[in-house]
């Protein structure tokens, strides 16, 4: 783990010209400009435990774009120290609530918005499914730390030796932490520092086609998964 | 993981049939393949997770073989540490199946994923995909994990009383019916698939999520299937989950079951993120006692999630039931409208008004005592299925 924390408004200064944002439910939204074009801001603050409330209100934001037919493209800034481990959020059905949120952004894609996430400092499990991993684009900072879980927890829950589990990670990234991992999976699609994220979101809008989910055969070009595209496409041909 | 190859030169020739598939490649069980062979012998193949019994594996082949002298066949064992009885066992039912065909169930939560699938659609209509194709995980014999032919999920489309479906059922037993590579892919395709034919999709979900040993790649494959699915409903699919197996849908798995259009669930039946060892775990037992069972389905449970109407259907775990509420659920989903924007938004609300009325409760019980009191008498979690529903449906609703 860096020690040097990324904060929610050194990320933000870093990639905004300028930005007006709230924070509420430890969800910061509102909107920011890269040079002269408009992006919308909705994303989690630092070490977010992402949960009902959290999924509620970044829902609410999305919701809101589309009544007021905003079509600019939307900026998912993630940070998620894994879903909220209450009994009250589980009760409440959390499924449902990241189910919703994914609605919603699935809405936005539809109505026009282009979706881009970036990950700073850390994404780690069910939570990374909940919003970051659903944008068209798929930014991680430099020195993010990636995990579904780390190798001592799947040493422990899969009573796999942890030596075997690191010496299989030397050459596989199918299951050990890490952005370079899920960039060969085609999970990530840039590993960035901070100031070239401007330039490259401003790349990213300009693209033609970025609604269509290209992860399994990215996953397939950098060799990091190599079956899925194939079953996928054999499926496509029946 | 050891090999071991048998060939047997026979006489009497076996009648070809289709490929068939019996058991699961998981712990203390194996998987049996078997496929036609155009010779006049028949192989045998074992795979086998535990190493060194080869003297009892030739004991046991030569057992077989002398109860069923017949050549034509390819026979593929994945073993994950049966006993020879258990080997015995599958082998005889693998070729029972071969010969007459999968059999029916009555219980659903007892039957292997392709029996359920058989059991509950249309009488010879299930057309199962990739069949003639294995597919194992290629990462899991690096951990010498025993694979399955089929990564744990089985596809393709069928009919419930005419009506065309694709249709998945993941394999509870196998690595827990957890999603790695191929066994996402496998239901991703799948999804594409009743897009592109405009087929309503089934899943048969029992699983705790992704599968750890593949945590990375099943991650990204939850995901793919949640864009797949969404991109399907606005197509016009019709979507729907039945969750009335023993694992429930956790993990991403659950994140999934949230975004269909019609759950069925049954008593059995839990829905979450997170499981209840999980959080006992991090938070201690005083929060949570994973082992306390009426707790655990009150707070996931299928009769909370039916009472919060986060599942469209309750039903049990007769093959019978749920066969009769998936027809329902087709039924009714012809009428329902394609998935859009005020569909959302008024989804939207709806959550809002569960987390207004759950005031300071933490789960159903808590809550049913504190403001349901009229429920409280009828012992609404312990009850039976059909008092229980009819408590549910004379509209003593949380809500």
């Amino acid at each position: 783990m860096t020690n040097d924390k990324v904060t929610i408004n050194s990320l933000l200064s870093g990639i905004f010209s300028s930005h007006q944002t709230e924070i509420r439910n430890n969800v910061v939204f509102g909107s920011g400009k890269i040079q002269d074009t408009l992006f919308n801001i909705i994303g989690t603050v630092e070490d977010t435990s992402f949960g009902v409330d959290e999924a509620m209100e970044m829902a609410k934001h999305v919701l809101n774009l589309a009544k007021n037919n905003n079509k600019d493209p939307i900026i998912l800034l993630t940070d998620v120290i894994g879903q909220k481990l209450t009994v009250r959020d589980e009760w409440l059905g959390m499924y449902a609530y990241f189910a919703h949120l994914l609605k919603c952004l699935h809405a936005a894609r539809h109505n026009g918005n282009k979706l881009i996430s970036v990950i700073y400092n850390q994404a780690i499990g069910g939570s990374f499914i909940a919003f970051g991993m659903m944008a068209d684009r798929i930014i991680a900072l430099k020195d993010t730390q990636l995990a579904v879980m780390w190798l001592e927890g799947m040493a422990k829950v899969t009573k796999i030796d942890i030596e075997v589990l690191r010496s299989i990670s030397q050459t596989s990234p199918v299951f050990a932490p890490g952005v370079e991992n899920f960039k060969k999976l085609g999970g990530i699609h840039e590993v960035l520092e901070l100031n070239q994220v401007p330039e490259h979101l401003l790349k990213i809008i300009q693209e033609p086609d970025t609604a269509i989910d290209n992860r399994s055969q990215l996953g397939k070009y950098y060799g990091g998964r190599t079956m899925a595209y194939d079953v996928v496409e054999e499926l496509r041909g029946l | 993981m050891d090999k071991y190859e048998y060939i047997f030169v026979l006489q009497k020739q076996f009648k070809k049939d289709r490929i068939t598939k019996v058991g699961v490649a998981g712990s203390g069980n194996l998987e049996v393949v078997i496929k036609p062979l155009n010779r006049e012998q028949t192989t045998v193949i074992v795979y086998t997770a535990v190493t060194g019994f080869k003297s009892t594996w030739d004991e046991v082949i030569k057992r077989f073989i002398d109860e069923y002298p017949y050549a034509g066949l390819h026979i593929e064992l994945h073993d994950a540490g049966a006993i020879p009885s258990v080997v015995s066992l599958r082998l005889r039912q693998a070729m029972e199946t071969y010969q007459k065909g999968y059999h029916q169930k009555a219980n659903y939560t007892e039957a292997t994923a392709r029996n359920r699938i058989y059991s509950l659609v249309d009488e010879d209509s299930f057309n199962e995909f990739l069949l003639d194709k294995d597919t194992p995980s290629p990462t899991l014999p690096q951990l010498n994990i025993q694979i399955e032919s089929d990564d744990g999920v089985i596809i393709g489309t069928a009919q419930f009383n005419g009506t065309k479906v694709a249709i998945a059922s993941q394999q509870k037993d196998f690595i827990g019916g957890s999603v790695g590579e191929v066994h996402g892919a496998k239901i991703n395709g799948l999804t594409n698939y009743a897009t592109k034919h405009q087929l309503p999709l089934i899943l048969l979900i029992d699983s705790g999520g992704v599968r750890l040993q593949e945590a990375n790649v099943g991650e990204i494959e939850i995901s793919e299937i949640i864009r797949s699915i969404l991109e399907a409903r606005s197509a016009g699919v019709k979507t729907i989950g039945v969750v009335c197996g023993t694992n429930g849908a956790y993990g991403g798995m659950g994140i999934i079951s949230g975004i269909l259009d019609y759950l069925i669930v049954n008593q059995g039946a839990r829905i979450g993120v997170s499981g209840a060892e999980v959080i006992q775990a991090v938070q201690g037992t005083e929060v949570l006692d994973s082992r306390d069972r009426p707790l655990v389905w009150r707070i996931y449970g299928g009769r909370t999630r039916y009472l919060q109407k986060a599942a469209q259907a309750y039903t049990s775990n007769k093959i019978s039931d749920i066969r009769a509420t998936i027809i329902d659920a087709l039924q009714s989903l012809q009428k329902h409208p394609v998935l859009s924007l005020e569909q959302i938004q008024a989804e939207h609300k709806l959550l809002q008004k569960r987390i207004d009325a759950a005031k300071n409760c933490h789960e159903q019980g808590e809550w049913i005592a504190q403001y349901a009191p009229d429920l409280k008498q009828y012992d609404i979690f312990n009850c039976s299925d059909n008092q229980f529903l009819s408590l549910a449906q004379k509209g003593i609703h949380d809500d």
